[in-house]
């Protein structure tokens, strides 16, 4: 199973990853994502990676 | 093969970048013309480019300066602040701060603009956008900007900031006087003085920049009087009742200072960027039909409105270089001043494919209009909703519609470009 994790000392809340996947990132009342789940379903799997590639902090990262 | 094969093609590549980079000025009157032209020949052949003037942002004899046209290059100056620092002394919180009292501030600042605070705002957008194109349709042909573009920004501005609707065109000339007076063509216009060649008096031009300080901090001590005695929901209650590291509150300079970065960073940023996009929309009516048939999808229209932003990227900030520093075998000198385009670093064909064009479903897209690092864009998440709505709702309202014939859009270059004039006629439906 694909795992999520998003590094808070990176993000800088662009909120770019919540915008394609707000399934799975979720963003904080200070604009910061953070993951509620880190275990990604098999249905969400795709937009998950896509909210990744498009973070420009590159503060996700996938472990599959 | 062996590497001292001349390619003759390529020496001449090399002459013409040593030659855009000789001459290269931002604030010139031919620059949006040749603009991307000379971006990609930097980045291919002098990425980070020797400047003497700070590519005529800052004038003539400012010094040693360079100007970053790569991706991955501007991504690194943003993302070590500690090298490339904001401060450049210009009183703009949080804007011209390093961390780490800009983290203090940005702390304070980042949940007025979060998702969760201005979703609530879309009804209001909406019925602003609708408001505008109310009376700019009534008239078959019209300058977009004066009718849209600049109005639909300043209103909502002062809507959040819960300032009066009847000060809107006084905040609009505040706004251009800062931002358009250091630009020959407008400043005449402006009547800050010129020679007869309509170039710039800097005297004069200093003049009008500290009376129009000190009126807008007149302007502004007033409001911040009047929220200390009359709290309300808006952002200039917020900022008398925020808390400095959770410890002290702001002092009146901290306000004044803010109060006047959220206006120029959140007025003419959204009117240059409607403005460009119009402009593309306008000259490429098989986009703006692609663009009409995916815009009542949230998440199509999402990712659109970001391509979009990725290809009119108007803002290139810069940097003082805080020590000796070899960057990639580059010597950079301490105080060295550092251009970081985002317009070019946007169209970087290292990290975009087909650069040049709009995609509206581009993927992935890790644009850097709104920068990256600790100073990305207070205000991103409105600027995304504030564009969103009005494409959508101007595209509801006037699908069709052209360049005025025989006219040009006034677009023009600089550390914030933009466009002034953007004269449309619109199709009889
Ligand atoms: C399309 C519209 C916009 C664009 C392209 C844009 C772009 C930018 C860029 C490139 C910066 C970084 C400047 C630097 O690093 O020196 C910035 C900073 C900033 N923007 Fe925007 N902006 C937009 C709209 C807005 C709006 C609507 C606001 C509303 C208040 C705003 C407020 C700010 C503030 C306060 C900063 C300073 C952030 C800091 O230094 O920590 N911007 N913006
Ligand atoms: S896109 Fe990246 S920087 Fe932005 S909120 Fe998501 S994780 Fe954070």
């Amino acid at each position: 199973m694909m795992k999520v994790s998003v590094n808070r000392e990176k993000c800088q809340g662009h909120n770019r990853c919540y915008m394609i996947c707000p399934q799975v990132y979720k963003v904080d009342a200070d604009t910061y994502a953070y993951i509620e789940e880190e275990d990604v379903p098999e249905a969400l799997r795709d937009q998950v990676r896509r909210g990744a590639e498009v973070c420009p902090e590159k503060a996700i990262t996938l472990i599959e | 093969m062996t590497s001292d094969v001349v390619d003759p093609a390529k020496e001449e590549a090399v002459y013409k970048a040593a030659a855009v980079a000789s001459e290269f000025n931002l604030m010139a009157a031919d620059f949006p013309e040749r603009e991307f032209e000379m971006y990609r020949i930097l980045r291919q052949h002098m990425p980070i480019a020797r400047q003497t003037d700070g590519g005529g942002v800052l004038g003539n004899g400012t010094g040693r300066g360079w100007f970053f046209s790569r991706y991955e290059d501007v991504v690194f100056a943003f993302e070590h602040p500690e090298i490339f620092s904001s401060a450049t002394g210009l009183p703009f919180i949080p804007q011209a701060v390093d961390p780490p009292d800009h983290t203090e501030y940005r702390k304070i600042m980042n949940p007025w603009f979060a998702q969760a605070v201005l979703t609530p705002l879309e009804p209001l957008l909406k019925e602003l956008a609708n408001d505008l194109l109310d009376k700019m349709l009534e008239k078959g042909e019209f300058d977009f900007v004066k009718e849209f573009s600049e109005p639909f920004p300043t209103i909502i501005f002062c809507k959040l900031m819960g300032f009066p609707l009847e000060d809107v065109p006084q905040m609009m000339r505040w706004k251009d006087l800062f931002i358009h007076g250091m630009r020959a063509g407008k400043a005449k216009e402006l009547g800050i003085a010129t020679d007869e060649a309509g170039r710039l008096d800097p005297a004069a031009w200093r003049e009008v920049m500290t009376k129009t300080t000190q009126e807008v901090y007149a302007y502004f001590s007033k409001m911040i009087e009047e929220r200390r005695r009359n709290p309300g929901d808006d952002l200039v209650t917020k900022l008398v009742q925020a808390k400095y590291a959770g410890e002290r509150p702001l002092r009146d300079d901290e306000l004044l200072q803010t109060l006047h970065l959220f206006m120029l960073g959140g007025l003419d940023t959204v009117t240059s960027s409607l403005g460009l996009i119009m402009v593309f929309l306008a000259t490429h009516p098989e986009k703006r039909k692609e663009f009409i048939e995916l815009m009542d999808d949230s998440s199509r229209v999402a990712t659109a409105v970001e391509e979009l932003v990725r290809f009119t990227a108007i803002v290139s900030p810069g940097r003082t270089v805080t020590r000796d520093f070899n960057y990639r075998g580059l010597q950079l000198r301490k105080g060295d001043f550092v251009i970081l385009s985002t317009p070019s670093a946007c169209r970087d064909e290292r990290v975009f494919q087909n650069p040049d064009e709009v995609i509206f479903d581009r993927h992935p897209n890790p644009h850097v209009a709104f920068v990256v690092g600790p100073h990305r864009c207070l205000g991103m998440q409105l600027a995304r909703r504030e564009l969103r709505i009005a494409l959508q709702e101007i595209h509801r309202r006037m699908p069709d519609y052209a360049l005025k014939p025989g006219e040009k859009a006034g677009v023009y270059g600089g550390g914030v470009k933009g466009v002034d004039y953007l004269p449309l006629v619109v199709a009889k439906g």
